[in-house]
């Protein structure tokens, strides 16, 4: 390009002055370059740390921290607003500001001097003298001089998210050039910004929903009864360990009159909804039992009670499961919502238990040399679908058996490789005689969660040990 | 999840693979219940499941009840042992058409044209 001789000094001159022009704009590219790189390295940073607000908080300070020192500016602040034009969050250079001050900025709009200006305008706005521009309004209680400004719309396609201030106390601190800088970077800003805003939303969305789960949890709890019924001669052991998502386990043992109700059960899917089915569910079972356990077969209409034949009063109670599965079946329907429960009425004067087990995981009667006897289910899950009938069967207690009910939380535990606990594992636990109802519970808790280790536990685990001393 | 519709004349395959549970079940939902159409015909292959938890089997009883409501037909087919017997315990097993291949299932469906 210098080769050639023949040019006139004049166009010398103007081939110069457009080589400083470039070189100048390739520096202000330059500059504006590393800047955003530096952000988008911010950026990075953001996503790749762990879901946190002060993470975000951090790296919208570090960038405006950044972006001050590269301006060379004596003081910065980062406004974000929401779609209103309301200041949500005020983050300002070197983390001098107080948190009274910032609970004054937020909620105010940005209406007035110079970034009223820019929000308007959507442009950049740069004062080199506040002595000479009317943008600029001081206020009567500002404690630090200001001559120049400059303050850049942060936008992000139609939607104004922010506004960068810079400001200095020396006149013509911000050139031109430098303002075509920091423009130039906002684009990153804008991203910086737009994922911050997407942040915020999610996690408001994500606290609204842990603090929903926790109602479902603080409901299946409340539900589950305070203390284990003992009656005399017995030991009735239970344990419930709430899976990290709600689910719909639960177990009961309350007295009927001479005899004791004793369910464990558990209702489909997770969620809320489990929890309020498990409630559900529970209210209906013990209701169910101890209104016929009072009036008979009262709730079943006067052409049906012709038709059924005498029953002892823990077969009548047991009439609750069938009661549940037609209430569940004809009003919940929709939402196809069942239960597997095991529902077994117990007469603790001669050990003998008249059960329903309406598709539940199959029940254990051990002693000292293991299972003696399985009780399998007699019936489908309950609320499946109406009309079924669930069979009525009989387990007879000795000195000394105990009775171990599950949900499949046990069987179905996993481990960090994806390993289920197996219903071969729980078995061979039943193996070793058992001193008491609550030394099975915890030798079979010890080995399941030695199973489990660090794995997130996914489902409910619920288990019901009945034991005839 | 993965869930593979196709049409084998007037019979719609649903093809799903990998496990059914509480986090895959809305999506399976979602996909399968809008086939459940008057007189439809339907076969669930589920040679690919592993493993299917109750919020599968609450997914299966609604598209159960959504089909015989219509009038349609359900077979399931290619079933593992551990879904046989997760289907057996709750009483699922009683009310679901079942096949051990695609061929059989198909076949149970033909014949209820006939």
């Amino acid at each position: 390009m210098m080769s050639d001789r023949n040019l006139s000094p004049e166009l010398l001159e103007q081939e110069l002055a457009s080589l400083r022009q470039e070189v100048a704009t390739l520096k202000t590219e330059k500059a504006a370059f590393e800047v955003q790189q530096k952000l988008l390295e911010n950026l990075v940073d953001l996503e790749h740390s762990s879901a946190q607000g002060e993470v975000l908080q951090a790296s919208l300070q570090a960038t405006l921290d950044l972006v001050t020192a590269l301006t060379d500016a004596e003081k910065g602040s980062l406004f974000l607003l929401e779609a209103s034009g309301k200041v949500v969050d005020a983050i300002l250079s070197r983390a001098e500001v107080t948190p009274k001050q910032r609970a004054k900025l937020i909620g105010n709009v940005l209406d007035r001097g110079l970034a009223g200006w820019v929000c308007d305008r959507r442009e950049i706005g740069l004062i080199s003298d506040t002595e000479h521009d009317t943008r600029w309004l001081t206020l009567p209680d500002q404690p630090y001089t200001v001559r120049s400004a400059l303050a850049v719309p942060i936008q992000r396609g139609e939607q104004l998210l922010g506004i960068l201030t810079l400001l200095h106390p020396e006149p013509d601190h911000f050139s031109p050039e430098l303002a075509r800088q920091i423009d130039l970077t906002t684009n990153r800003l804008g991203l910086v910004l737009e994922n911050a805003r997407l942040y915020f939303q999610l996690r408001q969305y994500s606290a609204a929903l842990d603090n929903e789960l926790e109602t479902g949890r603080q409901i299946q709890i409340d539900f589950l009864p305070d203390r284990v019924y003992q009656p005399p001669n017995w030991e009735l052991a239970a344990c419930f360990h709430p899976a990290k998502q709600v689910a719909g386990d639960f177990y009961d043992t309350f007295p009927l009159g001479n005899y004791v109700g004793l369910a464990i059960a558990d209702v489909c899917d997770k969620g809320v909804g489990a929890a309020f089915f498990m409630a559900l569910m529970r209210s209906l079972i013990r209701v169910f039992s101890g209104q016929t356990q009072l009036d008979g077969l009262s709730i079943v209409t006067g052409e049906d009670r012709q038709l059924l034949p005498k029953l002892s009063s823990q077969t009548q109670a047991l009439q609750a499961v069938e009661l549940t599965n037609q209430y569940v079946a004809q009003n919940h329907w929709k939402l196809s919502m069942f239960a597997t429960m095991f529902f077994g009425v117990l007469d603790p004067a001669t050990g003998l238990l008249t059960y329903i087990n309406g598709g539940h995981e199959p029940l254990f009667l051990v002693n000292n040399s293991g299972i003696k006897q399985t009780l399998n289910p007699t019936g489908p899950a309950v609320g499946m679908m109406p009309n079924m009938k669930f069979g009525i069967a009989q387990v007879q207690f000795e000195s000394g058996d105990i009775l171990l009910g599950y949900t499949d939380g046990v069987t179905e535990g996993k481990n960090t490789d994806g390993e289920l606990f197996t219903p071969q594992r729980l078995r061979s636990l039943l193996e070793h005689p058992a001193k008491s109802a609550g030394e099975l519970l915890t030798r079979i808790e010890t080995k399941l969660f030695d199973h489990i280790d660090r794995a997130i536990q996914f489902d409910d685990i619920t288990m019901l040990a009945v034991q005839r001393l | 999840m993965e869930i593979n519709l196709r049409k084998l004349q007037e019979i719609q395959v649903v093809e799903l693979i990998g496990d059914v549970d509480a986090s895959t079940a809305p999506e399976v939902q979602q996909e399968i219940l809008p086939l459940a159409q008057p007189n439809s015909k339907l076969l669930l292959d589920m040679s690919q499941v592993p493993y299917m938890s109750s919020a599968g089997l609450r997914v299966l009883l609604s598209l159960y009840r959504q089909a015989t409501a219509q009038d349609g037909k359900l077979v399931l087919v290619g079933l593992s042992e551990d879904l046989q017997d997760t289907m057996s315990v709750t009483g699922f097993l009683d009310f679901f058409a079942t096949g051990d291949t695609l061929e059989a299932g198909l076949a149970q469906l033909k014949e209820t044209v006939a």
